[in-house]
């Protein structure tokens, strides 16, 4: 099947094969016809395939998990070029945005219900978080990093960073894509609550 | 139609198409035709970095569902449960990538 892939480049609409000449199709999978009468299991092991990767994610909350493989696909992939600093920052925001920021608001539900969904230590440590810790973290970290605040025109946008942060919202939404084609096997990530560029963006330089 | 206080009388006294609209699809060749004579930054709209149309045939705008797509993905589908990537797939063999600011030069986001 020749699939068109249809971009922009620069100013002008791009358009070239999806599928390069030499990649050829997986054999061995379900057909799509039959992907309503596998197992969850199942399904998320197909989701494990198209990553190469097999992870035990089950200490994590379940709405991270789906992220949680996106950015280790996202910093396990040999072309991308992403460094141990990117990756701290993506954590270091998910962690500022969905369990420093909604404590220290007051908002302890929030990381009631990723205790109730995660295992192990992670489990433990999200019980023992204290609000006079977010409230401390929020002032030395997120505060002073926020969007609100005005930017020096010296420290503008890194092209590479922003780069960088493009493919992994692509893979993000690519693995999102294929999570609503088998029928949510993974519990839906609310990206509006755990991902913010900018911040990372900004984390990434003070690490 | 009330909404906007039309009346029936309206309506019943409705003119046909007009012979402009009809004859659309024969404009829309000759647009296409002259458009390849034209400067590159005002044809970069309906064509590619080569020059040539984005559709090879009128046909690969049909749209057509294949047969072999399953019950289940068009009532998903049409609940609004699956997003558009896939349908464009499946009747246009076309994936449409979602614009981001990125560098040219490197990896294209898209080739995942």
């Amino acid at each position: 099947m020749n699939v068109k892939l249809v971009s922009r480049r620069f100013r002008s609409p791009l358009r070239e094969l999806l599928f390069q000449d030499d990649v050829q199709p997986r054999t061995g999978l379900p057909s799509l016809q039959s992907l309503d009468s596998l197992t969850v299991q199942q399904r998320k092991d197909l989701i494990f395939s198209a990553t190469g990767l097999q992870m035990d994610l089950s200490a994590l909350p379940e709405e991270w998990h789906l992220l949680f493989l996106a950015i280790t696909y996202w910093a396990t992939r040999p072309d991308f070029p992403i460094t141990d600093r990117m990756v701290h920052a993506v954590v270091l925001g998910l962690v500022l945005q969905a369990i420093v920021y909604p404590v220290k608001k007051g908002n302890e539900k929030a990381v009631h219900a990723l205790v109730q969904s995660s295992n192990g230590t992670v489990k433990q440590k999200l019980a023992n978080i204290k609000s006079s810790e977010c409230r401390f973290v929020y002032g030395e970290v997120y505060a002073q990093n926020s969007f609100t605040k005005s930017t020096n025109k010296k420290g503008g946008y890194d092209l590479g960073v922003v780069h960088s942060l493009a493919q992994l919202q692509s893979v993000i939404l690519a693995l999102h894509q294929l999570n609503q084609l088998f029928l949510m096997p993974f519990a839906a990530t609310p990206m509006h609550k755990i991902y913010s560029g900018e911040i990372t963006r900004a984390y990434k330089f003070i690490l | 139609m009330c909404y906007f206080e039309i009346r029936k009388t309206v309506l019943a006294n409705e003119k046909p198409v007009p012979e402009v609209i009809a004859s659309m699809d024969v404009v829309e060749d000759d647009y296409v035709e002259d458009e390849s004579k034209d400067d590159k930054q005002s044809s970069d709209d309906e064509m590619d970095e080569e020059g040539g149309p984005l559709f090879d045939t009128q046909e690969d705008l049909d749209g057509k569902i294949p047969d072999y797509v399953p019950a289940f993905f068009l009532d998903a589908y049409r609940r609004g449960k699956m997003p558009a990537t896939f349908m464009d797939l499946f009747t246009f063999k076309i994936f449409i990538v979602q614009p981001q600011v990125s560098i040219f030069s490197k990896h294209n986001t898209a080739r995942l």
